[in-house]
């Protein structure tokens, strides 16, 4: 007996070592960064929350989320107000579209023609206003969010102010949906291309996921490892999130990533309309501050990158 | 078109209840709002009953019943979703809500007991403690069951409320219904649907609960 005991505790204290990342405690909005999170449906630890603000308002002293994902102006911002968290990767670069209702008969942009956009004074404004500047101000009518303007896309009218509306900036994976439900509308600007011609070919640094200082590094360096695989996965082969979720109950996933997995497919397989991507906050730290200097914040410190 | 067919409502529906999804969600929501309210039934029994005995204690706990009665349930949300976290965040919304009215219900109950039966009681001997659980206590059970009938199927809407606002996406009927705005935001047929299952749901769990009434009620009286 003595000896079994013997032998077990040399296999304990070995189980006790496991890097065992299933214990990392993660948080993601519902969307499409959540989508980088296919491998984790059933992971009791890894939630998603349909309220970006509700995942900033976790981003807490006494918080035990290990990794929480955000858009990046958020961490950064909660960072900057004390939030014991560090920038490891940027997970999103952009998923924003303008689309055409097909109401408009020349099918230009101008300023005769009525612009829908969400979040006002949010990304979307903002990304709106750098690329355009105040030129179409007297055209733009504002939503609250992204599934209003996806209402304004299939209906081609605001149901608030009962205005034509000619033209809609919107986010995958909604733009998919929109587009099957409207034959007319079509994708008439990738604002990611956009801004990468207007700022020098940087990219659009839209969500990112933040370490917590408390993290053991070790764990979540291999959890991080892991994360890369699985998105470059997804990006070069959509397939693998139907496959991985095939077994998962459709209403339960469209729940958990705030999309049906068939429609982030769909929207992976149109040139990653997604904005998927994993690349290290160090590595591309100027397209970071490029980035956020269109929300008025200063450029970011080193010590802020995990 | 704001409001969805009825037909094209009734079929999804039945679509939806022939899925396991809903059924998971209804457990969950009932359970986590089952757990709220237990507790807020257990505090109102104690603070009820002591502030049904002691009037002095009633006085003392008057402003906090007050305060929490007044307080907008959004903010208590947000409140509870820093300090507990998305998951149980509607559990502590339900506790707060529903623990007012139990325990007006209750302390009203206690307090409403006619005085010449208190009297007998003490004239027989019988200690504070057993004229409280004796005879005040079962005495006041039709009032108790009032503010348990009035306070379930509220708190089983804020139960609902809160997923939806904390925007947690377990299994749920709030992220459901949240679920389903967010991935068709021009359907509202499934939004109506799950609203008309949650609807269903405590029309019979109020059913079972009237039928429980009126046997508690005849086995008192």
């Amino acid at each position: 007996m003595k000896k079994q005991i013997l032998l077990l505790i040399p296999l304990m204290m070995l189980t006790g070592c496991k890097k065992d990342t299933s214990k990392l405690k993660i948080v993601c909005p519902t969307g499409a960064p959540s989508i980088a999170f296919y491998k984790e449906n059933s992971n009791p630890n890894f939630e998603t929350n349909g309220v970006p603000s509700n995942i900033v308002s976790m981003m807490n002293e006494n918080s035990d989320k290990d990794l929480v994902v955000i858009d990046t102006v958020s961490g950064l911002k909660a960072i900057k107000n004390g939030a014991p968290y560090k920038l490891a990767v940027s997970l999103t670069f952009g998923n924003f579209y303008i689309a055409s209702t097909g109401k408009d008969d020349d099918e230009v942009m101008d300023k005769d023609d009525k612009i829908v956009l969400f979040g006002q004074n949010q990304t979307p404004d903002l990304l709106f206003h750098y690329l355009y500047g105040n030129e179409y101000n007297d055209a733009i009518e504002y939503v609250t969010n992204v599934q209003d303007a996806a209402k304004c896309l299939i209906t081609g009218k605001n149901e608030v102010t009962t205005n034509t509306i000619d033209y809609v900036f919107i986010a995958q994976p909604v733009l998919t949906n929109a587009l099957n439900k409207n034959k007319n509308a079509k994708k008439v600007v990738d604002i990611q291309e956009a801004y990468k011609s207007k700022s020098e070919g940087k990219s659009l640094i839209q969500a990112s996921l933040f370490v917590r200082n408390k993290a053991k590094k070790d764990i979540v360096n291999k959890y991080l490892k892991g994360l890369k695989v699985s998105v470059e996965e997804a990006v070069n082969n959509p397939d693998v999130i139907s496959e991985t979720l095939k077994d998962k109950s459709i209403e339960e996933m469209t729940a958990l990533y705030g999309v049906a997995p068939s429609l982030a497919v769909t929207a992976l397989k149109d040139n990653n309309g997604l904005g998927l991507g994993y690349k290290k906050g160090k590595d591309i730290k100027s397209e970071i501050d490029s980035f956020i200097s269109l929300f008025s914040l200063e450029n970011t410190n080193e010590e802020i990158y995990y | 078109m704001i409001f969805p067919n009825p037909f094209v409502t009734l079929k999804e529906t039945f679509n939806i209840l022939s899925k396991s999804y809903v059924y998971e969600c209804i457990g969950w929501t009932f359970y986590r709002m089952m757990i709220g309210f237990t507790i807020s039934l257990l505090l109102a029994m104690i603070f009820g009953i002591l502030a049904g005995h002691f009037s002095h204690f009633k006085t003392f706990l008057n402003p906090m019943i007050i305060a929490l009665k007044s307080i907008p349930t959004a903010a208590l949300i947000f409140l509870f979703l820093v300090i507990l976290g998305a998951r149980y965040a509607p559990i502590f919304v339900v506790i707060l809500i529903s623990f007012p009215i139990l325990y007006e219900s209750i302390s009203a109950g206690i307090n409403n007991v006619p005085k010449e039966i208190i009297d007998s009681a003490k004239v027989d001997g019988t200690s504070s403690l057993k004229i409280a659980m004796n005879v005040r206590l079962p005495l006041s059970i039709p009032y108790i069951l009032v503010g348990i009938a009035s306070s379930f199927a509220l708190s089983f809407k804020i139960e609902i409320m809160a997923e939806i606002i904390t925007g947690d996406t377990r299994n749920g009927l709030g992220s459901a219904i949240s679920a389903a705005q967010k991935n068709d935001p021009s359907n509202m047929v499934p939004i109506f649907a799950y609203s008309l299952i949650a609807i269903v749901f405590i029309l019979i769990v109020t059913l079972i609960e009237d039928i429980t009434t009126k046997k508690l009620k005849k086995l008192y009286y």
